[in-house]
């Protein structure tokens, strides 16, 4: 595995985690925006 | 159309699945009856979370997808090093001096910025540059074209179907939708290309079977292209300063602080997608080398028949709807933008200033399925649909870059005469420049533009048509500075939108 295979697979789990969290993130605030209404605070 | 034995019965169920969904979500949001504020700038309640995967999402579009896996097909990771890391400096410029402005000022659209700096011939002329660069006919185009490629569809239909899809969501759900769908889209997109281009890369041996194959420069940063070149080459992404979709992600954040972060937390996904796109595109070049690949494949082709090859049953179809739903966010955006500029920008100040809510839903409304509609005859009378995006967003650039610019950063006299001359001086060099160029220069087929050549004491020059801003911009600044001087100055009215 060369440098650029290592490259290759850092972004690809930080393009995979950093996805799953802001996602978990977005269905917690989706879900209180949506329940709640759509009005700014 | 790519070979049957890829693409599964269970890749189709999951796309229509998809589809399904995104009507789903449109319904679940129209029964919450959202007031046009809601509709048009989200209730401006989006959260850094939410933000992220819109921007994320709107802003890669298949020009991204195909055309840096392209570009580092044929050049190597150059597309990154270069194209990739210069064009998103210009984001990290947005992020720190628009969005606190852009927020603070409880803006709708981008052309209400003209009309309440500049007055409403300024917001009118802007209006009609927005709607214009809305027009979703290049998107639609895109999304027909990968039906007919994955699918064997004709490529109207696909376009007819997956856009009246899109076109349903939007109008039920204005951005709520939009953005859910996107996140969707989001989500689809960065997980099948990570797992897709890993794959990829052990299907062909990794790094060590390119660089065997690579030609003089494939692994060089720059790619041995002067510096000056690519700076020509980001300077044509200017327009995402003017971008109404961007600004309209910002008019909708929470606080300017969000808007902030997500930006920034956007820059951070888009460096890692980048990377994996251009790693795509060259591990594609491999593998046609290997017999992988078909030999003539288009480097255009090159991701997406890559990573379909190497993904397993399921995931292509997982895939196939993370690719479609890349053209599709970007139509859905757009569209609600025009339709937003017709009614919010257009109808209100010439007709109905003091148009109710109900009466701006419905002309947005009938103004994004205008939109729609132009889009859809564009994308398939037109066949030069990329000369025509690339005039729209020049027209744009051009026409309100220097007086937004001046309304957020100028803190001397302003006058409504300035945002006007502004406006009208970039509209008319710009007709002026393509003319000009169309009338002296030649048709160049391998690059689809006019280049007008000329010698001054023997030393020759080339002015292609996509050098217009160098032009263009200097003529609207000198236009803002004339109204400057000789218009009467004046405050327009900080105005805050009724909900």
């Amino acid at each position: 595995m060369n440098g650029w295979d290592v490259f290759t697979w850092f972004n690809a789990v930080v393009l995979v985690t950093a996805t799953s969290v802001i996602f978990l993130f977005f269905l917690r605030d989706a879900g209180k925006v949506l329940k709640g209404g759509m009005r700014e605070e | 159309m790519l070979p049957d034995t890829l693409i599964s019965s269970l890749d189709i169920a999951i796309v229509v699945g998809y589809l399904a969904l995104m009507i789903g979500i449109g319904i679940f949001i129209y029964r919450k009856a959202p007031s046009f504020e809601e509709f048009v700038v989200a209730g401006r309640s989006m959260t850094t979370p939410i933000l992220v995967c819109t921007l994320a999402s709107t802003y890669y579009g298949l020009e991204d997808l195909f055309g840096t896996s392209e570009f580092a097909y044929n050049d190597g990771i150059v597309a990154y090093f270069g194209y990739t890391l210069l064009s998103l400096g210009i984001y990290v410029f947005a992020a720190f001096t628009l969005a606190k402005r852009l927020r603070r000022e409880k803006f709708i659209s981008l052309p209400e910025i003209l009309e309440r700096y500049y007055g409403r011939d300024a917001g009118i002329l802007g209006a009609v540059a927005s709607f214009s660069y809305s027009i979703p006919a290049l998107s639609l185009f895109a999304l027909g074209r990968i039906c007919e490629v994955t699918l064997g569809v004709d490529a109207w239909k696909g376009a007819l179907v997956l856009g009246l899809v899109a076109l349903v969501y939007t109008l039920l759900g204005g951005l709520w939708a939009v953005a859910i769908t996107d996140t969707i889209q989001f989500v689809l997109m960065m997980v099948t290309v990570a797992i897709g281009i890993v794959l990829l890369m052990g299907d062909v041996g990794g790094f060590a079977a390119v660089q065997e194959i690579a030609a003089e420069g494939y692994f060089k940063p720059l790619g041995g292209m002067p510096i000056w070149l690519l700076i020509a080459y980001v300077a044509s992404l200017i327009s995402v300063l003017v971008d109404p979709g961007f600004y309209q992600r910002i008019f909708a954040a929470r606080s300017a602080r969000q808007a902030r972060n997500a930006i920034f937390i956007a820059i951070g996904i888009w460096l890692a997608y980048d990377w994996l796109v251009t790693a795509g595109g060259m591990l594609a070049k491999a593998a046609v080398h290997q017999g992988m690949l078909p030999a003539g494949l288009h480097s255009n082709d090159a991701l997406l028949s890559g990573v379909i090859m190497a993904l397993p049953a399921g995931l292509v179809g997982v895939f196939l709807a993370g690719v479609l739903a890349t053209a599709m966010s970007t139509m859905d955006s757009y569209s609600l933008v025009a339709g937003t500029n017709l009614a919010y920008d257009v109808y209100r100040p010439l007709r109905n200033p003091d148009a109710t809510d109900a009466e701006l839903m419905r002309h947005t409304k009938i103004g994004i399925v205008i939109s729609w509609i132009a889009g859809f005859a564009l994308a398939f009378v037109f066949d030069r649909l990329m000369a025509l995006w690339v005039f729209t967003a020049t027209l744009l650039t051009s026409m309100v870059l220097v007086p937004i610019m001046a309304a957020i950063f100028w803190k001397g006299k302003r006058a409504p005469l300035a945002g006007t001359l502004s406006c009208l001086t970039g509209l008319v060099a710009t007709i002026a420049f393509y003319l000009a160029i169309a009338w002296l220069g030649v048709e160049n087929e391998t690059y689809g533009t006019y280049i007008w050549s000329f010698s001054i004491g023997g030393v020759p020059y080339e002015v292609w048509q996509e050098y217009a801003l160098y032009f263009t911009l200097p003529i609207s600044l000198l236009g803002f500075l004339v109204g400057i001087l000789f218009g009467n100055e004046s405050q327009p009215p900080a105005k805050e939108v009724s909900t």
